[in-house]
């Protein structure tokens, strides 16, 4: 049994001064508010220090470009068909990725890796831990949700090659095409064959998963609305940077909004108002938001600091702390195992030596499943 | 309960009778409670002196491309023509439509209340329109189907190399698509599984949930779409209707009615050389039921008057005028029950200008949607128009 001693520990709920966490077979058994140490434990002192769940990142495409590679390894996006329920982001997962160990010695222990944003229906994202392990081992949840993608991006794609979608009503008349065609496939007695595109559009309509919809403008928004409303899916909204203007719609309709990359100039049009204040305008009127790199996108590895800015532009310290551990297991179906420490949980733990958001806070630790790794 | 919102004195042009010089227009809970010569205020009521002004029902555009074509975004923005297939009626323009473009906030500043927004006309069979207030209320959706004949769609495809490279083709493309769909209702009647996404908007032709909206200009084309239609028994409106005065005695007796404009253009295409400001004069003479578009983006939304103004320059009377800015637009829309005049009832869209909208000096002063003032000029973040 390792006990992680002294400091303070963010729970993913609150913070707690000289705590104490007992780790053991890779998981958390207990947390104590004051320190009382059994003989013959392995005892780590970390006085001063900041505790925290690992962080995770609920978009980011990891392992699915990797750094430094030529463009044309990219796996991110399967552009040639602008329906594709069928794929999934972990088949063309590489843990080689020098961006993955980077992303480790950031804190980062937990991300959702999925299809890029090229097709109105992209494919199956998945939750991985970034331990280096076979790939069955990392594997936190394999379908955690379904990426679709309205707006710029999939009538740029299609346009390009003067096929079908080039506008956005035709991106959301594929959507709603084949989801149509799922929910009559699902009424259906007796399926002869499995179609495995219908297959993955049925578990968002059975609302095993949620879709996860790539939006950024004001009427794209409203589009992923509408859409909810006909199907009744449970939906995050990715990105949303114009959901700050149409936040009271939004009020129970999302599970949550993840926002970001936020670092940098907009890149286009439909993004012009990304900014640092929309976590803070949108937890304001209490929409659950995470904060994602979208790696590659903004680095991996800065994931606190961007925290930390939204924190700066107004976000609740406890909720930009939440925002990066367990407001994101929330949005990924995971939060019974990863983004808290608490009793029965997975040891993902980081330790800062300073507050997160200060920017000359280090890295020291990084537990995953209890066992150090950095 | 609401309390009540008064607007006093003024010339109410109610588009139900003569004007009213002086009267009372009473609003409670977005309604038009009633309108009246004389009335003792009561208390805690919301008043709005309007001596010396003119109010109208708010105006009504029946073919517009608001927000579906962003204003200063190039291709990002640009949304209206899924110039990718000739037959989309699967797709709706509501999907494409950005409620915070600036476009809205001109319609608003301009008095115009409720568009009818359609997909554009790059292809015979463009997708379904929506009608709503410029507000962001949806009134009817889809409001009809967009359909297209003439120059755009055989430019658009020839460029492309594909049918439709001439008016045959899409006269072609159009017939096929509707016996197709009457072969589809033909098989759902035995088959309860038959589904076909993209036929399945056009049933609603049949049914006579909707209209046909047909975009063509030349006499040729409005025949064309006046022939197809009548051998489908399909209810249809034209749109833009540039040579419709040629033919006006069959427009007429057939009941077909039109969205007259963007009438103030260049002559930017051949199919428009005939254009002539006397068109709604014609129309009035010969008894068609047409409503004034400015096709916006084509024409800003203020330039709805001016196509008007300069109709009555040309003969059109100023109460036609009046009518093909709000009631007929009503009418063709299916929504004169709502909208387009001003009476017990109906939707409190309203809009109160400094003179007559046929004086080009006019201004907007108030606009009033749905009970509510949504622009104000004396209190306008920025100017528009």
């Amino acid at each position: 049994m390792i006990v992680l001693i002294g400091g303070k520990i963010f729970t993913g709920e609150e913070f707690i001064e000289n705590g104490a966490i007992f780790i053991e077979n890779g998981k958390i058994v207990k947390v104590l508010r004051r320190k009382r140490l059994p003989a013959n434990v392995e005892v780590i002192d970390l006085k001063g220090k900041y505790i925290l769940p690992g962080f995770i990142d609920p978009h980011t495409h990891i392992g699915m470009r990797d750094e430094g590679a030529p463009r044309e390894y990219s796996d991110v996006n399967e552009a040639t068909d602008p329906a594709t329920p069928h794929l999934y982001a972990l088949d063309a997962y590489n843990p080689l990725d020098p961006a993955v160990d980077k992303a480790l010695r950031s804190g980062i222990t937990t991300v959702f890796i999925t299809p890029g944003s090229a097709n109105p229906i992209g494919g199956v994202g998945s939750v991985i831990k970034l331990k280096n392990a076979p790939i069955s081992e990392i594997v936190v949840k394999k379908e955690a949700g379904l990426k679709m993608a309205l707006g710029e991006n999939p009538k740029l794609t299609y346009r390009e090659k003067k096929s079908f979608p080039s506008t956005r009503m035709a991106t959301a008349a594929i959507i709603r095409e084949w989801f149509t065609k799922a929910k009559r496939y699902g009424e259906e007695k007796k399926r002869k064959e499995k179609d495995p595109k219908l297959e993955n559009i049925l578990k968002v309509l059975r609302k095993e998963i949620p879709c996860r919809i790539h939006c950024h403008s004001v009427q794209d928004i409203e589009t992923a609305l509408r859409l909810k409303e006909e199907f009744g899916f449970e939906m995050i909204l990715e990105h949303a940077s114009d959901a700050p203007l149409i936040v009271e719609k939004l009020k129970g309709k999302v599970k949550g909004i993840v926002v970001g990359p936020l670092f940098g100039v907009s890149s286009k049009p439909e993004s012009k108002n990304l900014s640092f204040e929309n976590p803070a305008r949108l937890s304001a009127h209490g929409i659950p938001i995470a904060i994602t790199s979208d790696h590659p996108f903004n680095a991996i590895y800065h994931l606190n600091l961007y925290a930390a800015m939204s924190f700066k532009e107004g976000l609740d310290e406890i909720t930009a702390l939440k925002a990066i551990t367990s407001t994101p297991a929330e949005f990924l179906g995971v939060s019974d195992r990863v983004g808290y420490i608490k009793k029965g949980y997975d040891a993902d733990i980081v330790v800062f030596s300073g507050h997160p958001f200060d920017i000359m806070s280090r890295v020291e630790m990084v537990f995953i499943d209890g066992v150090r790794v950095v | 309960m609401e309390k009540l919102l008064i607007i006093k004195g003024g010339k109410i042009f109610t588009m139900e009778g003569a004007p009213l010089n002086g009267g009372y227009l009473i609003i409670k809970n977005g309604k038009i409670e009633d309108v009246t010569e004389r009335m003792e205020i009561p208390n805690g009521a919301q008043v709005i002196d309007a001596t010396g002004k003119h109010i109208y029902p708010g105006f009504i555009d029946i073919h517009t491309h608001t927000g579906l074509w962003e204003e200063g975004v190039n291709i990002e923005g640009s949304d209206g023509n899924e110039a990718t297939d000739p037959v989309t009626p699967h797709v709706r323009a509501i999907d494409g439509i950005n409620f915070h473009d600036d476009g809205f906030k001109e319609a608003v500043s301009s008095g115009v209340t409720t568009v009818n927004i359609m997909p554009g006309s790059a292809n015979v069979i463009g997708g379904q329109g929506v009608a709503t207030k410029t507000t962001g209320q949806i009134l009817l959706n889809p409001s009809g189907i967009k359909m297209a004949l003439g120059e755009n769609p055989k430019r658009v495809y020839a460029s492309q190399k594909k049918m439709p490279s001439t008016r045959l083709g899409n006269a072609a493309i159009l017939r096929k698509a509707l016996l197709d769909t009457l072969n589809y209702i033909e098989k759902k009647k035995k088959d309860k599984k038959a589904f076909d996404f993209k036929l399945e908007p056009l049933v609603g032709l049949f049914e006579g949930k909707y209209p046909a909206r047909i975009h063509s200009h030349r006499e040729d084309d409005i025949l064309t779409a006046l022939r197809i239609m009548k051998e489908f028994g399909i209810k249809f409106v034209i749109e833009h209707s540039t040579e419709g005065h040629f033919i006006a005695e069959i427009l007429a007796k057939e009941e077909v009615p039109c969205a007259l404009g963007p009438t103030i253009t260049t002559r930017i295409k051949q199919e428009l050389k005939f254009r002539t400001p006397e068109t709604a004069r014609i129309y009035e003479e010969k008894g068609v039921l047409f409503a004034f578009t400015t096709d916006f983006p084509v024409l800003p939304h203020y330039g709805l008057f001016y196509s008007a103004q300069i109709a009555v320059r040309h003969g059109l009377s100023e109460e036609t005028a009046l009518k093909a800015l709000t009631i007929n637009g009503a009418k063709i829309l299916g929504l004169d029950h709502k909208i387009g005049s001003l009476k017990k009832g109906k939707d409190a869209d309203i809009v109160i200008t400094d003179r007559e909208i046929f004086d080009p000096r006019f201004l907007v002063m108030t606009t009033i949607v749905d009970g509510k003032i949504v622009y104000d000029h004396k209190t306008r973040d920025d100017l528009y128009i």
